[in-house]
């Protein structure tokens, strides 16, 4: 396990530099292609060729791109991603916090919708075609149908700004001024852990929902097969109860295939929560990599791309050790 | 940092419980981040309480006041700085009015090349120290310096010495000479706006000898703000919080009435109007978005809190004079006949949101006087026949540029391109964001045939838009996106800047008429207003013309 394991990381760490190559080629061959200048948009709008040139040349953005890449790289490999064009930081300072920020946002989600997705998808694949699992179901096919750029601004406005007005989903029962969530905005946990969570509910909803749906999906199939093997008709047979049944057997078998599903999607969600970030102004990776595009600061957009790519190679070896964990079949696959 | 749990049989028990505190602690507080204070009981003229406002994420271009440009950073710079000369908190036309700053009004030679500035004894920065002629000197030095120099150094070209110094091929400016309490500038030639120059906000003063590199931490403006406000904190991309300076000097009018300016960074127009509207933030920083304005318009209730000005800001096609088909006046003038203005300001939202116009000047700064040189709607056989005179071959294709990250940008594009199939022009449009596309289009080796961008006016005169936007003399400069470069038009457009008062305005009104009537450099289409949405708490509003953002100094809560 332990060498199966470490062979998994080699080959991440592999994967990191290959994609971290791969990504700072890829921008900077978008970049040249579109023509932007970093240099024009620092310079100013009445700045003549040669303040711009001058501009470049303090950037370093004059050097030919084998040599950036390779100063970049050089940097990266120190831990260092360089200096914002814009903010005049180390990009480290700027990325950091949006990390914790986006990580905040997307664990808090998983655990929500793990939460409605574990007992409703269970539920489910215990008792197919009840009416609990026809509700779950329908749940699920409208949580999916929901794209989050809609749901993020209708959550905010019926949750966070209608009670204000006296009204919950347009029902005038509650007293003027009620602030049941806020609107906008985000605490950091070290600075007021309650008033953390309480600016996080309505984004966490808003991204656990989408996320509910499939897992509630995924779940009731799974169990429905689980519950269909000969080792939980024993299990039933010896006089097992039914969470039992569910938690000791068939929550064994599915672990594996939710770890790895769980892990993708944190992974994809880390990277992909902009809306959220956007609608709910959590300053978060989205958001940073947004302003960074505003303003053309090459170093925090290669940073925030390339810490996308990291993620997920991370994610994915997590997964996989996760995985070799839970499941000995996969300890003993050859050359597994 | 939150943490997942690995044991989700147990997630709806910690959840339900943990929403339980949550909802109790947060029945009755409010968010710690953004909302606003309660005390409210402040009068004019005491600085009491606290007003939040909301910031979109790109708004901060940088903290070092020589540096700053867009104009969130301008609407801080005017709380936070206090100019040579600065303009009077008064809205509309009468806050484009130049008033004493840190200096007093100025004596001009009568040759218009001297300008000199004695500085008052009460100038001085927010930690007491008092503001020096030297300081002035460093400071226009400093955002000069191409290391700091955003283009506004540009606008000193005429300060002797200042073009060497601009180039880096100098290392001091001799045309401005400074002793303790005066600073006097002088000039090659004459300036007619150089007052509104001096007053532009990245002359914002710092101390002699603070370093010729961007300080983006925001300790200028902690330690040495100058004007009615200075900061208490920043946090990049987070929050700024603005606090009286109680070293400002109030001897020629009480400014700055409110304790404290907390901006929350990120939040974006909408969700920033929907926490106006429920009484959780006070203004926000951003023009309203087309939505909010059409909405909030017709809400009655709202009516009270709704604010509106025209804004010193043009939208308008640039034809590149020198790419074909458009360096052809006929076909320019063609394009001016053929769209259709109203219905390309109907993708930005209507007549609520701005007036069409076929003139270049901009209502409420010197130079503007209302004409129409083209129709608001297609005048297609004029057009038609214009094409025809041009001798171009049609139908032709060509490409339009636009940015795609802002709403109405692409819809207008969409407008024209239809309008000008009318007249045998097919037209690609191509979309990328802002950031891309005014970089692109800035430079000349794009050669951009054609494009919408709008046009800010860096101080409240023609010169900003006619000369900075298409100098004759400088066709391959960053703003002259129509390469105008007519030489024939140089002695005008120099005569028009080194006047001044009357004559000034009144070569500007007829070199906008000339422009636009003979050669058509590009296709104007509408003047945009701005509008505010403030919370009931918010008095003292006014619009900054000349920092098109809201005056801080003259905001109290009610």
């Amino acid at each position: 396990m332990i060498r199966l394991a470490g062979t998994r990381i080699l080959g991440a760490l592999a994967q990191i530099l290959v994609v971290t190559l791969l990504a700072w080629l890829l921008f900077y061959v978008i970049a040249r292609f579109t023509g932007a200048s970093p240099a024009q948009r620092i310079a100013g709008k009445t700045a003549s060729p040669a303040q711009i040139a001058l501009v470049a040349k303090n950037l370093g953005l004059n050097q030919p791109y084998w040599r950036q890449y390779f100063i970049f790289l050089g940097r990266l490999v120190r831990g260092n991603f360089g200096f914002s064009y814009v903010q005049q930081r180390p990009v480290s300072q700027i990325l950091w916090p949006a990390l914790r920020a986006t990580a905040s946002l997307v664990l808090g989600a998983a655990v929500v919708w793990l939460s409605i997705a574990i007992p409703v998808g269970s539920y489910g694949g215990l008792r197919p075609r009840s009416f609990g699992d026809v509700a779950g179901r329908v749940i699920a096919i409208v949580g999916m149908s929901i794209p989050v750029f809609w749901l993020a601004p209708v959550l905010s406005y019926q949750l966070g700004y209608e009670p204000t007005q006296g009204r919950l989903f347009g029902l005038p029962i509650l007293p003027v001024g009620t602030q049941l969530f806020p609107i906008t905005g985000y605490v950091d946990l070290g600075q007021n852990p309650v008033q953390w969570a309480y600016h996080l509910i309505l984004p966490w909803i808003t991204l656990a929902i989408g996320f509910a749906a499939v897992y509630i999906r995924f779940l009731r199939t799974l169990t429905a097969e689980q519950l269909a093997e000969d080792y939980t008709r024993t299990a039933r047979a010896k006089g097992a109860s039914t969470s039992r049944v569910l938690i000791r057997h068939v929550g064994r078998n599915v672990l594996p295939s939710l770890t790895v599903l769980l892990g993708a999607d944190v992974a994809t969600a880390l990277t992909g929560v902009f809306f959220v970030e956007t609608v709910y102004a959590i300053p978060g990776i989205g958001y940073v990599g947004l302003s960074a595009i505003e303003n053309l600061d090459y170093p925090v957009i290669t940073a925030v791309i390339i810490v996308a790519a990291v993620i997920a190679v991370v994610a994915n070896t997590i997964v996989d050790i996760a995985h070799m964990a839970l499941d000995p079949r996969i300890r003993h696959v050859p050359d597994a | 940092m939150a943490h997942s749990s690995r044991r989700p049989l147990r997630g709806p028990l910690a959840l339900a419980g943990a929403l339980a505190v949550l909802l109790a602690a947060c029945s009755s507080a409010g968010s710690v981040s953004s909302s606003p204070s309660s005390s409210s009981t402040a009068k004019p003229g005491i600085a009491s309480g606290t007003l939040t406002g909301a910031m979109s994420s790109g708004a901060i271009d940088t903290m070092d006041p020589n540096r700053w440009y867009f104009a969130v950073t301008w609407g801080l710079a005017n709380a936070m700085c206090t100019t040579l000369v600065r303009y009077a908190d008064q809205p509309d036309a009468a806050g484009t009015q130049l008033t004493a700053g840190t200096a007093s009004m100025p004596v001009i030679s009568s040759d218009g090349l001297t300008y000199t500035f004695t500085l008052r004894p009460g100038a001085r920065f927010s930690n007491g120290t008092p503001i020096t002629g030297q300081d002035i000197k460093y400071t226009f030095m400093r955002l000069m310096n191409p290391a700091i120099d955003t283009g506004t150094g540009y606008y000193f070209t005429n300060v002797i010495g200042a073009p060497a110094y601009l180039a880096g091929k100098s290392t001091t400016v001799s045309g401005i000479v400074a002793t303790t309490n005066t600073v006097t500038f002088h000039l090659s030639a004459p300036d007619g706006a150089f007052l509104y120059k001096a007053a532009l906000p990245t002359t914002c003063p710092v101390p002699t000898g603070t370093p010729m590199k961007s300080q983006e931490s925001g300790t200028l403006e902690m330690n040495y703000a100058s004007g009615p406000y200075k900061l208490q904190s920043y946090q990049p991309g987070r929050q700024i919080v603005m606090v009286f300076n109680k070293n400002y000097d109030q001897a020629l009018g009480v400014r700055g009435h409110v304790a404290q300016f907390v901006f929350n960074i990120g939040v974006q127009a909408s969700q920033a109007a929907l926490e106006i509207q429920a009484g959780q933030l006070d203004f926000q920083t951003s023009n309203l978005a087309t939505a909010d304005i059409i909405r909030i318009s017709h809400d009655a209730a709202l009516a009270s809190q709704v604010h509106q000005s025209p804004r010193p800001e043009t939208t308008y096609l640039f034809l590149n004079n020198e790419v074909p088909p458009f360096n052809n006046i006929d076909v320019r003038k063609a394009v001016n006949y053929a769209i259709d203005r109203t219905a390309i300001e109907e993708q930005w939202g209507g007549p609520l949101v701005g007036s069409v116009t076929s003139q270049i000047m901009v209502p409420g700064a010197l130079g503007y006087a209302p004409y129409t040189a083209y129709p608001n709607t297609p005048n297609l056989a004029a057009a038609k026949a214009l094409m025809k005179e041009s001798g171009v071959k049609v139908p032709l294709t060509t490409s339009l540029r636009a940015q795609n990250d802002a709403p109405g940008f692409i819809n207008m594009a969409q407008v024209i391109k239809a309008n000008l199939a009318a007249i045998g022009i097919n037209v690609n449009v191509i979309g990328s964001p802002n950031s891309v596309n005014s970089s692109y289009i800035s430079n000349p080796a794009s050669h951009t045939p054609m494009g919408i961008e709008p046009w800010s006016l860096d101080f409240p005169d023609a010169e900003a838009l006619i000369n900075t936007g298409m100098d004759p003399a400088t066709p391959n400069a960053a703003p002259n996106l129509t390469r105008f470069g007519d030489p024939a038009f140089i002695p005008a457009f120099n005569a028009a800047a080194a006047a001044l008062g009357t004559k000034r305005a009144q070569l500007y009104e007829a070199l906008d008429k000339q422009l636009m009537t003979q050669v058509a450099p590009y296709a104007p289409i509408f003047n945009a207003r701005w509008y505010d949405f403030v919370s009931t708490r918010v008095g003292g509003y006014v619009y900054s013309v000349a920092m098109d953002a809201i005056n801080y100094n003259t905001l109290y809560v009610k």
